[in-house]
């Protein structure tokens, strides 16, 4: 049996903490219209990931991988806001997922070339294990992760606003294009946190499906945010103890856990509904 | 003073010239309703005049202040209701959250609300006859109910004049009549109302004054005058004409006593 205090499963706890706030994206790309975007920011994060890795294993640099990931995701993000400016939903959709078909392909490219010792590090950022990070890493994600909340706090009405009613909003005096940027920025910061914590693939599980079963039991956009990140705490708890008491890799009992979530809710909301 | 003052007005959107040449006056307090067909550019006026959209030339004012110069106060002064499908679906805000929009937006970030702002929502919730629904949800609500609580919103900060795109979209006889009285109701305490719709029939014995819009002005003045069939026809062509009866039939809501 594990220690469940020994000192890898305390930084895997701290990691799925941060993902109940890092979730809180989901929510908000939910509430934009544009459910898949912390995933998509993600694999841009991914291929930025790839590109820093290379970049540093050719040049001799010591070039932190994580920092052009977090660049990658956050610009293709804002890109696809100022596309989306011009565009609509329509174009938001195809620039992300331009984006996400780049950060991959550069990916699988980098990966190819690379040496074996350095495709463990990359693929850390494709299938994070939580089990791993360092305290360096899990510092810095939860200075990322505090200040994407303050700043979330402090723009939540201006955030809901902007996605309820951006006409409406607009004629009671907000920019509401500074805060459109500023929804899309914060979305790919959380895509490149999640990327480095728990890996790109996890974001599905611990960021959108959490979302997604929220909104669907929600009587309050707060009520909606709260119950997201209880979900995300819950699958990533979850997960982690099936993980652990049958063996399985941690990445995919979230998953199934969280999915499980998303399933149960939608059979027990109609069960429910039905009576 | 006007409430609206525009003269020469023209309003191009990505080249074309959706507005040419628009004069308009109307005084304060008046309840005006625009009427034209669809794309004659009725939604595009409504943004001109919240400063939303900037005029190519010609001049506008509105309660005195030039919205391309002024927009924060002209916003102020003016509150909007816009077409109710304009309105996002995949936000679950509760009715009453909705209405507080108006009165946080002019606050400093975080905009939390006070007890004043809690007090302003109550009150207006029950002047506008929505306390049941105030706490659902408004993606949930029915097309009249939406419309109340975007009315609602507009009203809740007081402002001089109200603009409203097309309220009686999808509204059923009942509640049209209630929005109606409610819209008359601020006409008398001094509000200005802009309305633009589609059924002139339903309000052209309260409105002061109708304005027939097709890229510009057609006619503008008393609902008589401006229903004339020669008037109309240049619009809308020979398939229309003008029925008026005396006394004529309306729908009356009936209160249920059991
Ligand atoms: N962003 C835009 N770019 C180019 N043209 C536009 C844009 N928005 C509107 N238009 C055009 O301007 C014209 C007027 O549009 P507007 O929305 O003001 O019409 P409307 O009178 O409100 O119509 P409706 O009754 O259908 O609501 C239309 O021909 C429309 O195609
Ligand atoms: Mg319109």
């Amino acid at each position: 049996m594990v220690d469940p205090l020994s000192p890898f499963l305390v930084k895997a706890y701290v990691a799925i903490l941060l993902m109940a706030g890092i979730s809180i994206s989901g929510s908000v790309s939910v509430l934009r219209g544009i459910a898949y975007m912390p995933a998509e920011a993600a694999h841009a994060a991914l291929g930025g990931a790839a590109l820093g890795i290379l970049v540093s294993h050719v040049t001799n640099m010591t070039l932190d991988p994580y920092v052009v990931a977090a660049m990658f995701a956050s610009v293709t993000t804002l890109f696809a806001g100022y596309v989306g400016r011009r565009g609509g939903p329509e174009a938001i959709a195809a620039a992300l997922a331009g984006a996400l078909t780049l950060g991959v392909s550069i990916y699988a490219f980098v990966r190819y070339i690379l040496p074996a010792n350095l495709r463990v590090v990359l693929d850390g950022y494709l299938v994070g294990d939580i089990l791993i990070l360092k305290d360096s890493e899990i510092a810095m994600l939860s200075i990322l992760t505090i200040a994407y909340m303050i700043i979330f706090t402090l723009f939540y009405n201006e955030i809901v606003y902007v996605c309820f009613d951006p006409e409406g909003a607009e004629a009671m005096g907000m920019n509401v294009s500074l805060y459109d940027f500023m929804i899309f920025f914060l979305i790919g910061l959380a895509g490149s946190v999640a990327t480095k914590a728990v890996g790109s693939l996890l974001v599905y599980a611990l960021v959108i499906a959490p979302a997604i079963t929220a909104k669907e039991l929600s009587g309050s956009v707060r009520g909606m945010l709260v119950l997201t990140s209880a979900i995300t705490l819950l699958a990533g708890y979850g997960g982690l103890a099936v993980s652990l008491l049958f063996d399985m890799p941690s990445g995919g009992s979230i998953a199934v856990v969280a999915s499980l979530t998303y399933v149960g809710t939608m059979l027990g909301k109609r069960l429910f509904q039905k009576r | 003073m006007n409430s609206v003052e525009a003269s020469g007005l023209t309003v191009k959107l990505n080249g074309f010239e959706v507005l040419r040449d628009v004069n308009l006056s109307l005084n304060h307090p008046s309840f005006t309703a625009i009427i034209g067909p669809n794309g004659a550019g009725k939604t595009t006026l409504l943004k001109t005049i919240l400063g939303l959209l900037k005029p190519q030339s010609g001049s506008i004012r509105v309660m005195g202040l030039d919205p391309t110069k002024e927009p924060k106060k002209v916003r102020s002064m003016v509150g909007y209701v816009p077409q109710r499908d304009r309105v996002s679906f995949f936000v679950p805000m509760r009715a009453k959250d909705v209405i507080a929009m108006s009165r946080l937006v002019w606050k400093r970030p975080p905009r939390w609300a006070t007890k004043r702002d809690e007090a302003a929502v109550k009150k207006v919730v029950s002047m506008v006859g929505i306390e049941e629904i105030a706490d659902r949800r408004f993606d949930e609500l029915s097309g009249g109910q939406q419309q109340k609580v975007l009315i609602a919103r507009a009203i809740v900060s007081e402002p001089s004049m109200l603009l409203l795109d097309e309220p009686f979209n999808g509204v059923d006889v009942r509640s049209q009549s209630e929005i109606m009285s409610l819209l008359m109701s601020l006409r008398e305490k001094g509000v200005s109302i802009l309305m633009v719709t589609h059924d002139v029939s339903d309000v052209i014995h309260i409105i002061d004054n109708l304005v027939l819009l097709h890229r510009t002005v057609v006619a503008a003045g008393k609902p008589e005058d401006v229903l004339k069939e020669e008037i109309l026809k240049r619009v809308y062509g020979d398939r229309i004409g003008v029925y008026s009866h005396e006394p004529c039939i309306m729908f009356v809501p009936r209160d249920s006593h059991g």
